[in-house]
C-alpha cells in the first residue's frame, strides 16, 4: 500500500507543479486584472501605476510564478487582486461546495447502484427500459436548464402549499433568525433543488455504469457457482454479483467525487452558492492568478487523493489486486 | 440477518448521516429572515426616464434634505431584503481597489453624504449633516459648510472637521514620502500616491480645510476653482474608525481597510439613518436602524443586502427570497419581471450610454469625410426602436454627450445626423476618393474600405445586435464591417479596434468627461486631436456659473460632433423591480436605487 501511494505521489507532484505553471501562464496572460480601474476615467493614473507595482504586472509571468510557488510552498496563497486573503475565501468557498456534493453523491450512489442493480437482474422488464430512458433523457439535459426547471417548480410549489419550502438562491437565507430545527429546516430547505439537480445527472450514470458491470458479472462462472450452490437470488446478487460489479463504479464515483470538488460551476451559479465552482469563475473573470492557483491547488490534491482512494477501494473490494 | 432485515437500520443511520452533512454550516444568525409570500395582486409596472445630470448651482442653500423624500405608503418597521449583484470586496468604496456601485448601495445611508443627487438630477443638499453650505468666495474658491449640530457618529463621536479633513486628505491624490521628505517615486520614475484614492477630481484642487467659527462650520479653500464641488464630501468618511481600523494608522486603515474578509462592525460606524449590524461574508449584508440617528428614523427597522447574481434575481423575487432588485437590464429578465403578478417594475435610462468610438489612428478613419459618412449612414432610430424599445417604448437616441435628456442642461446637438442619410454618405465618400469596386464595396487606391468593429465584452446581446445593425446599415453605402466582441478591455486602451462599440457613465461629475475628449486624456481611446476641447474643458472646469458652464459644455460637445470622434447611441435601460409587499422603492440613475432607502415601507 505504501509503494502504491509512493508511486501516486511520484508522479503526481511534477504533475501539479506543471498544471499550476500552465494555468498561471493562462489566466496571467488572458488579460489585464486592472482593467475595471483603466477604463473608470476618474482612476488617477497613478493609483493604477501602484497598483501594478504592487500585483507584479510588470515582471515576467516566470518570475511571478515562481513567487508564487515560493510563497505557496510556505503555506501562503497570498491574496487577491483587491488585496483579500485567499486561504480565507478558499476556506469559505470549500465547505460550501463540500456539503453539497457529499450529500448529492451519497443519494445518486445509493440509488444508482440500485437502480442499476435491479435493471441489471430485470433485464429488458419496464422497469429496465424505464430506467434506461431516464437515463437517456438526464444525459442529455444540460445541468443549468434543468436547474432552472427545478428552481421553477420549487416557486409553483411554493406558490401551490402557500409556504415556501424550497429555496431558489444561496445556501441559507439571509440574516436567519430561530430555533435550531428552523435553522436546520432553512439550510435543507436551500440544499433540496441544487442537490436534486446534481442527483439526477450522476443517477443516470452511475445506474448505467451498475447496470453494465452487473450484467458482465451475471454471467461469470463463480456467480453460477453460487447458484448451484441453493444459495438464494437475492444472497447471490448482493454478496457475490453486486461486491464485483461495484468495481467500476466505485472508480467512477471517486473520479466524479474530485471533478464535482472543482465546483458544480452551473449548478452554483444558479442557485448562487458560494462554493469552489463560484470561486474559479470569479478568479477567471477578474483574471486573478492567485485565486485561480490556490482553486486548482486544492483540486488537484483532490484529485490525486480520491484517485489514491479509487485504487485503496479497489483492493478492499477486490483481493485479487492487493497482491499487484 | 437478510439485507431487508439490515436495510431498514442502514437507511436510518444514512438519512441521519445526510441529514447532519446538510445541516453542516448553518449558523445562529442575529435578525430575522422575511419570510412574508408575495400576496396575488394584479402586477403595477409603471416605468419612468431618468434625468439628466444636475445643471450645479452657485449657492448651495437649500432647506430641501434628502431625507424629506415624500414618505410611501406603508407602516413604520419590518425588513426588506435588497440584493445586489456582486459582494463589494470591501466597504470603502472610495478606495480604488473597493470601488464599486454595489458597495455605495451598501453604504450610501450607513455614511452620510453632503449632497446627494435626486431622480431629477439636482444636486440636493442633506441637512440631516449640513445646515447650510455657501460658496462665499469665487477667487479663490471658497465654500463654507454649516455642520448640522446634532450630527454625530453611532460611536457618539461627533461629525466634524477631523471627517472633512481626512475625506480630503484621502483622496487628493498626494505622493507618498520619503523618510528625508522627498516625494516617493516606483522604479519608473512615477509618483506613488499615498492613498489608494478611486479618484481624486475637487479633492487634488483644495488648498486646505479647515475648522471656522469656533467649530460649527469648515471652510474649504481651493487652489483653482472645482465646478463639480457639490459632488464632493460624497460620503464624508469617519477619521477615528478608519484609524482604529488601520491599528492607528489611518494610511492603513483608509488602504487596507473594510475589506470583505475582515469587518470590523465596531469600526462601521454611522453617521446616517442606518447601520450594519450584521456582515456575513460571501452571503449578505444585514442594516439596521442607527439608535444614534437624530433625523427622521428610518422606516424600516431592517434592510437585509445578501448577493445574489443577476441572472437569478428573478426567480430570488418571486420566490419571496428578495424584495427589491437592481438587476442589468437583460430583455429576457425585464419581461420575465413584469410577467410576475405582485412585482412593480420601473425602466430607467440612466447615465450609462453606449457609443461607438472611431480609431483615427486608422489611415482611413484620420479623414473627417469618412467618419461622417459613417455616421450618417448608421440610422441610430433603427438601433433604438430595435435594441432599446423593448425594454421600454420611452427609450430615444442620445444626441449629446454631456448631458442627457430631460436634464436642464440638455441640447440636441445631433443635428445632421438625426436621420440617417445614406445619399449623402455616399456623395461623402464618394468626394473622398472611394468608389465601389465589383464587390460593391468600396475602394480606394487598391484598398478596400474595410472595417473592424469590436464591442466590448463578447456576451452582451444588446451590443452584438447593435453591431449587427450596423453592419448591415454600413453595408449599404459600401463598408464592409467586420464585427466581434472582446472580453479583453485592454483592446480600447491598446487602440485594436477601428470602431469600437462600448459605454461610459456619465453623471453628475462632468469634469471626468475630460479624460475621454480631450486630446491628452487617458481615455481618448480613438485618439482625436482638437486642442479647443482641452481649452473648453479648462474653462468649464472652473466655471462656477452653472449656465455659461452648461454652454461651454455644448459647445464641447458641438465640436466632438463637427469632429466625429465618437458617435452616441443611446442611454442604456435599467431595471428596479419590487415586490408589493413594499412601497417606496423609486428609480434613481445619479444615486442608485436606495437613494430613498430610508423611506422604503413594508406592509
Amino acid at each position: 500500500m505504501l509503494a502504491l501511494i509512493g508511486r501516486r505521489l511520484f508522479v503526481a507532484v511534477p504533475l501539479v507543479v506543471v498544471a499550476s505553471f500552465l494555468c498561471f501562464a493562462l489566466v496571467a496572460s488572458s488579460g489585464d486584472p486592472l482593467e475595471a480601474l483603466r477604463l473608470n476615467p476618474r482612476t488617477p493614473p497613478a493609483v493604477i501605476a501602484k497598483r501594478s507595482s504592487e500585483l507584479h504586472l510588470d515582471q515576467p509571468i516566470v518570475v511571478r510564478y515562481s513567487s508564487w510557488l515560493r510563497d505557496a510552498l510556505h503555506g501562503d496563497l497570498g491574496t487577491d487582486n483587491n488585496g483579500s486573503s485567499v486561504s480565507a475565501q478558499l476556506s469559505r468557498a470549500l465547505p460550501v461546495t463540500l456539503r453539497l456534493v457529499l450529500v448529492a453523491e451519497i443519494v445518486a450512489v445509493l440509488i444508482g447502484v440500485a437502480l442499476g442493480v435491479v435493471s441489471a437482474t430485470k433485464q429488458y422488464s419496464w422497469f429496465d427500459l424505464g430506467t434506461t430512458a431516464f437515463s437517456f433523457v438526464a444525459f442529455a439535459l444540460p445541468v443549468f436548464w434543468l436547474a432552472a426547471v427545478f428552481k421553477d417548480l420549487g416557486i409553483r410549489i411554493n406558490r401551490a402549499v402557500g409556504h415556501r419550502l424550497f429555496f431558489t438562491v444561496q445556501q441559507q437565507s439571509p440574516g436567519l433568525q430561530g430555533s435550531t430545527w428552523h435553522r436546520f429546516a432553512d439550510t435543507l430547505g436551500h440544499l433540496v433543488l441544487p442537490a436534486l439537480t446534481l442527483i439526477v445527472v450522476n443517477i443516470a450514470t452511475y445506474s448505467r455504469f451498475q447496470r453494465a458491470s452487473m450484467l458482465d458479472v451475471q454471467t461469470a462462472d463463480y456467480v453460477r457457482t453460487a447458484r448451484g450452490k441453493g444459495l438464494s437470488e437475492a444472497r447471490v446478487t448482493v454478496r457475490h454479483a453486486m461486491r464485483n460489479a461495484l468495481i467500476p463504479v466505485t472508480t467512477l464515483v471517486a473520479l466524479d467525487f474530485g471533478q464535482l470538488l472543482g465546483g458544480a460551476v452551473l449548478t452554483e451559479r444558479v442557485f448562487q452558492w458560494k462554493g469552489m465552482g463560484t470561486l474559479l469563475v470569479t478568479a477567471v473573470t477578474k483574471r486573478d492568478v492567485n485565486l485561480m492557483q490556490a482553486w486548482l491547488v486544492v483540486i488537484a490534491v483532490t484529485v490525486v487523493v480520491f484517485n489514491l482512494v479509487a485504487d485503496v477501494m479497489y483492493g478492499v473490494l477486490d483481493p485479487r489486486t492487493r497482491r499487484g | 440477518m437478510t439485507l431487508l432485515q439490515r436495510a431498514p437500520r442502514s437507511t436510518a443511520l444514512l438519512i441521519a448521516s445526510l441529514l447532519t452533512i446538510a445541516a453542516c454550516g448553518s449558523s445562529a444568525k442575529n435578525g430575522t429572515a422575511t419570510t412574508a409570500q408575495p400576496a396575488a395582486t394584479t402586477a403595477a409596472a409603471s416605468s419612468s426616464s431618468a434625468a439628466g445630470p444636475a445643471s450645479t448651482t452657485t449657492t448651495a442653500s437649500s432647506s430641501s434634505a434628502v431625507t424629506t423624500a415624500a414618505p410611501s405608503a406603508g407602516n413604520s418597521g419590518g425588513s426588506a431584503i435588497f440584493t445586489v449583484d456582486t459582494e463589494p470586496t470591501g466597504l470603502n468604496y472610495n478606495n480604488a481597489d473597493d470601488n464599486s456601485a454595489q458597495g455605495s448601495y451598501l453604504m450610501q445611508h450607513v455614511w452620510p453624504w453632503a449632497y446627494v443627487v435626486d431622480p431629477t438630477g439636482v444636486f440636493v443638499l442633506n441637512t440631516d449633516l449640513l445646515t447650510k453650505v455657501e460658496v462665499t468666495k469665487s477667487d479663490p474658491q471658497t465654500i463654507v459648510y454649516t455642520l448640522n449640530p446634532k450630527a454625530v457618529w453611532s460611536d457618539g463621536t461627533p461629525i466634524g472637521i477631523d471627517d472633512f479633513k481626512y475625506s480630503w486628505i484621502a483622496q487628493n491624490g498626494a505622493p507618498a514620502k520619503n523618510a528625508d521628505g522627498t516625494d516617493k517615486k516606483d522604479d519608473k520614475g512615477n509618483p506613488v500616491p499615498l492613498y489608494n484614492a478611486a479618484a481624486t477630481n475637487g479633492y487634488e484642487d483644495v488648498k486646505s480645510v479647515e475648522s471656522t467659527d469656533g467649530g460649527t462650520t469648515i471652510t474649504v479653500v481651493f487652489n483653482k476653482p472645482y465646478a463639480d464641488w457639490q459632488a464632493m464630501f460624497g460620503p464624508v468618511i469617519p477619521f477615528e474608525a478608519f484609524k482604529a481600523e488601520g491599528g492607528g494608522d489611518e494610511v492603513k486603515g483608509f488602504n487596507e481597510g473594510f475589506k470583505k474578509d475582515k469587518i470590523n462592525l465596531a469600526n462601521v460606524v454611522s453617521g446616517a439613518a442606518y447601520k450594519m449590524s450584521e456582515y456575513k461574508v460571501g452571503q449578505s449584508a444585514t442594516l439596521v436602524r442607527n439608535d444614534k440617528w437624530w433625523g427622521a428614523p428610518a422606516k424600516l427597522e431592517k434592510i437585509i443586502v445578501p448577493f445574489i447574481a443577476d441572472p437569478q434575481t428573478p426567480d430570488a423575487l418571486a420566490n419571496g427570497e428578495a424584495d427589491v432588485i437592481y438587476p442589468q437590464a437583460q430583455l429576457d429578465l425585464v419581461q420575465k419581471v413584469k410577467g410576475e403578478s405582485n412585482v412593480a417594475a420601473q425602466v430607467g435610462f440612466g447615465t450609462f450610454w453606449e457609443h461607438l468610438d472611431f480609431n483615427q489612428t486608422n489611415p482611413i478613419l484620420a479623414d473627417v469625410n469618412v467618419r461622417k459618412a459613417i455616421a450618417k449612414a448608421i440610422d441610430r432610430s433603427d438601433i433604438v426602436t430595435k435594441v432599446i424599445k423593448p425594454f421600454d417604448a420611452k427609450a430615444q437616441v442620445l444626441d449629446n454627450r454631456m448631458y442627457f435628456p430631460g436634464s436642464a442642461g440638455y441640447v440636441d446637438n445631433g443635428g445632421d445626423y438625426a436621420k440617417a442619410d445614406l445619399v449623402e454618405a455616399k456623395r461623402l465618400l464618394d468626394a473622398a476618393g472611394w468608389k465601389p469596386g465589383t464587390d460593391g464595396i468600396l475602394a480606394k487606391g487598391g484598398k478596400k474600405l474595410s472595417l473592424r468593429l469590436v464591442w466590448y465584452k463578447v456576451a452582451n446581446k444588446r451590443r452584438e445586435s447593435t453591431a449587427q445593425l450596423v453592419q448591415n446599415q454600413l453595408k449599404q453605402i459600401g463598408i464592409d464591417i467586420q464585427a466581434a466582441g472582446n472580453d479583453n478591455g485592454g483592446f480600447l486602451s491598446a487602440g485594436d479596434f477601428d470602431i469600437a462599440l462600448f459605454g461610459w457613465t456619465g453623471g453628475s461629475v462632468l469634469s471626468a468627461n475630460t479624460s475621454i475628449f480631450a486630446d491628452d486624456g487617458g481615455q481618448n481611446y480613438g485618439k482625436n486631436k482638437d486642442p479647443k476641447i482641452r481649452q473648453l474643458f479648462d474653462q468649464a472646469n472652473v466655471e462656477l456659473d452653472a449656465t455659461k458652464r452648461t454652454a461651454l459644455m455644448n459647445q464641447i460637445d458641438v465640436l466632438v460632433w463637427n469632429d466625429m470622434a465618437q458617435l452616441p447611441i443611446a442611454q442604456v435601460p435599467e431595471l428596479l423591480a419590487w415586490n408589493n409587499r413594499i412601497s417606496g422603492p423609486q428609480y434613481d440613475a445619479y444615486q442608485g436605487p436606495t437613494w430613498n432607502e430610508p423611506f422604503w415601507t413594508a406592509k
